[in-house]
């Protein structure tokens, strides 16, 4: 075992200072003035004023607020439950499909990994600026090759149809966000070993009984993770649905992260803001907790 | 397709003709043998001579290139792994990491849909017979390697197969652990008087548990017989230097009315009329120290390795052949030292073609054997 001497200690606290002042610094005091915020009525026009505190008022407005309670449902369910359910069993399929067998033996199996890797050297930004030219209503490649092939009289506005426009901000979610989840399950997949399928093979069982009993198992605590940190990354991003939609139409599409940015930059109202920061934060600790017990923890048995 | 347990007129195994390639590479060539049931045949060889691949190919894990293997009386050579009825223990055991040692055992059974009834009272059965009783609910990562070996081995044991496929089982284990498990490998072929076949790399291993041996190398079948004729009447030089350790000796020499003459060596009386460039194989147990100016010849020591109840001594003839003789207990000998060697017996002697390492018959015994 190590032992510091007291002169050690000391200079090993002195190393972490500056690194601790920068947390400090750039997210505990912003964390700690978000959360005092809250409890007040500040408004972005009265910032030399300041607030003037107003107790519980924010959240208690927030909590009887059916249209907020809409902004919480897109973002739980739209934004983060479904995108990260398809981009899970996509990747996972399309890792499988790329380490199969077959693509071994087609000797694509490199070139297909490559590829994968594609959208994700894509900046988020750039994908939803392109994005939003094929999802064009005038413009767009997808409206015209529909209306060319007949399938449909009118163009489609597709981010700005509350019929289309959580499908459309998810396929741009998908597809940027899919190529970590392939490229790790198929290293996943890499990992396990060819003589347990071999064990399988001689036990009788066939593609499918080895898919859920060698591959699937295997594969798990790697899909556990990916859904533990997709859903945090999802959950308070701002990017997509703001530079694909804005929130609209309307606000049809808003959601907390969103709310966040109107609340304080379009209504000017940092307390209320601030409140549905701290309620952000709140949520991502939930999923925190988890991520830190079946991960950190290491609850997958030493499969990681 | 009820299993049956009784021993069949046919062959449990037989390969006709069986041939392998990869690409371009002939992996095995002209395979033929049968292995009669119950018998336990141990397949050796140096690495990369083919072994696995046989075991790979009799477990239906590879498709045979050319030729057919017959299981009981039956052509399985396009039958599938599982359709084969064989059980195969892996080298790794290839244990499912996710499966408690009981479900592990269970897995093929519940592939087959046995009943739960039968397919508890198997597994329990098994465990018994390899003391797991207490294991049956951890996962094999909380067991040591010894442990899940018996668990592989249990998994085998459970299906009631045909024929047992050990890929080098005991390999990943240390020394004396390795020792013990064969002894309980011998039992329970005993026991179970199934049909097994045994892949190792280790001589020691198929000499000690086999009833049959087969020598592969570069593909081909060397020699198979018992481990007392492969040791006595190797087929040729291949077979001679991999069975036994330390290993045979090789002297090149020529003879010539009955006496070998090599550089350094003399041996007379040997009574063959054949003359010409020979190769002489002689064993390290057939070796011995000489009074001075006896012998056949004369060697400097090189190292003794001592190793309590005998002395394997490492030597070179004067033009450099290595010898290495077993001696009783300890000799004091140091490395420099030139000591006289004798054979005990010119039985003991091997012949071999320099040219093919074919085994060249010594001469007519006088035929009184057994």
């Amino acid at each position: 075992m190590l032992s510091y001497s007291k002169d050690q200690r000391k200079f090993v606290l002195l190393m972490l200072l500056p690194a601790f002042g920068m947390t400090a610094a750039f997210f505990l005091w912003p964390t700690i003035y978000n959360i005092k915020n809250s409890f007040t009525d500040l408004s972005l026009l009265g910032l030399r004023e300041g607030g003037k505190w107003v107790g519980l008022d924010n959240y208690i407005a927030l909590f009887n607020d059916s249209d907020f309670k809409k902004v919480v449902f897109n973002t739980l369910f739209w934004l983060t439950f479904v995108s990260v359910s398809i981009r899970l069993v996509l990747g996972f399929a399309i890792a499988l499909f790329i380490e199969s067998q077959l693509v071994r033996r087609l000797r694509l199996t490199v070139p297909l990994r490559m590829a994968a890797l594609l959208p994700w050297a894509t900046p988020d930004i750039v994908a939803v600026t392109v994005w939003k030219q094929i999802f064009d209503g005038r413009t767009g490649v997808i409206n015209n090759k529909l209306l060319e092939w007949g399938f449909i009289d009118q163009p489609i506005v597709f981010l700005g149809d509350p019929s289309y426009v959580w499908p459309a901000v998810i396929t741009i979610i998908v597809w940027n966000g899919l190529p970590i989840i392939v490229l790790t399950m198929a290293a996943a997949l890499q990992t396990v070993p060819r003589d347990l399928y071999e064990a399988a093979d001689i036990d009788g069982a066939k593609s499918w009984t080895k898919f859920w009993h060698v591959t699937f198992p295997h594969a798990l605590p790697a899909l556990a993770v990916l859904g533990l940190l997709t859903t945090i990354w999802t959950f308070n991003n701002f990017i997509y649905v703001w530079m694909s939609t804005s929130a609209g139409p309307g606000t049809f599409s808003n959601v907390l992260a969103t709310e966040v940015y109107l609340q304080a930059f379009v209504n000017f109202k940092l307390g209320l803001s601030s409140a549905i920061g701290t309620f952000m934060a709140a949520l991502a600790m939930v999923f925190g907790v988890i991520y830190f017990r079946y991960v950190v923890t290491k609850r997958f048995g030493g499969l990681m | 397709m009820e299993t049956t347990i009784v021993t069949s007129q046919y062959p449990a195994l037989e390969l006709k003709n069986v041939e392998k390639r990869f690409e371009n590479v002939i992996a095995l060539q002209g395979l033929s043998f049968s292995v009669e049931p119950g018998a336990f045949v141990a397949i050796v060889g140096p690495s990369g001579c083919g072994k696995s691949t046989l075991l790979r190919l009799i477990a239906g894990l590879e498709a045979t290139s050319d030729g057919e293997i017959w299981l009981d009386n039956e052509d399985v050579t396009e039958a599938s792994a599982g359709e084969r009825g064989l059980a195969m223990v892996f080298q790794s055991y290839a244990l499912y990491p996710h499966k408690t040692v009981r479900e592990n055992m269970a897995f093929s059974l519940k592939i087959a849909k046995r009943p739960k009834a039968e397919i508890e009272s198997r597994v329990a059965e098994a465990a018994r017979a390899l003391q797991l009783e207490a294991y049956l609910d951890r996962l094999p990562k909380q067991l040591s390697g010894g442990q899940r070996q018996r668990v592989a081995i249990g998994r085998a044991i459970v299906r009631k197969p045909k024929v047992f496929l050990f890929d080098e089982p005991l390999s990943n284990l240390d020394a004396a652990l390795r020792a013990e498990t064969r002894v309980e490998l011998a039992e329970l072929h005993q026991r179970l008087a199934a049909t097994m076949i045994y892949v190792t790399h280790d001589q020691v291993e198929a000499m000690t548990l086999a009833d049959q041996i087969i020598i592969l190398n570069a593909g081909q079948i060397q020699q198979m017989g018992s481990p007392k004729e492969l040791y006595n009447e190797p087929k040729n030089a291949f077979v001679a230097g991999f069975i036994g350790s330390p290993k045979m000796n090789f002297v090149s020499g020529t003879i010539n009315e009955g006496v070998f003459q090599s550089t350094d060596l003399s041996i007379p009386g040997l009574g063959q009329t054949a003359s010409g460039a020979i190769t002489l194989g002689v064993r390290p147990e057939a070796l011995m120290l000489a009074d001075s100016d006896k012998g056949i010849g004369q060697i400097e020591v090189s190292i003794v390795e001592y190793l309590g109840d005998e002395s394997v001594i490492h030597g070179r003839l004067a033009d450099g052949t290595p010898i290495i003789l077993r001696e009783k207990g300890g000799v004091e000998l140091n490395t420099g030292d030139r000591v006289f060697i004798d054979i005990e017996n010119v039985d003991a002697l091997h012949f071999f073609s320099p040219d093919s390492g074919e085994r060249i018959v010594r001469s007519p015994k006088t035929p009184n054997k057994g």
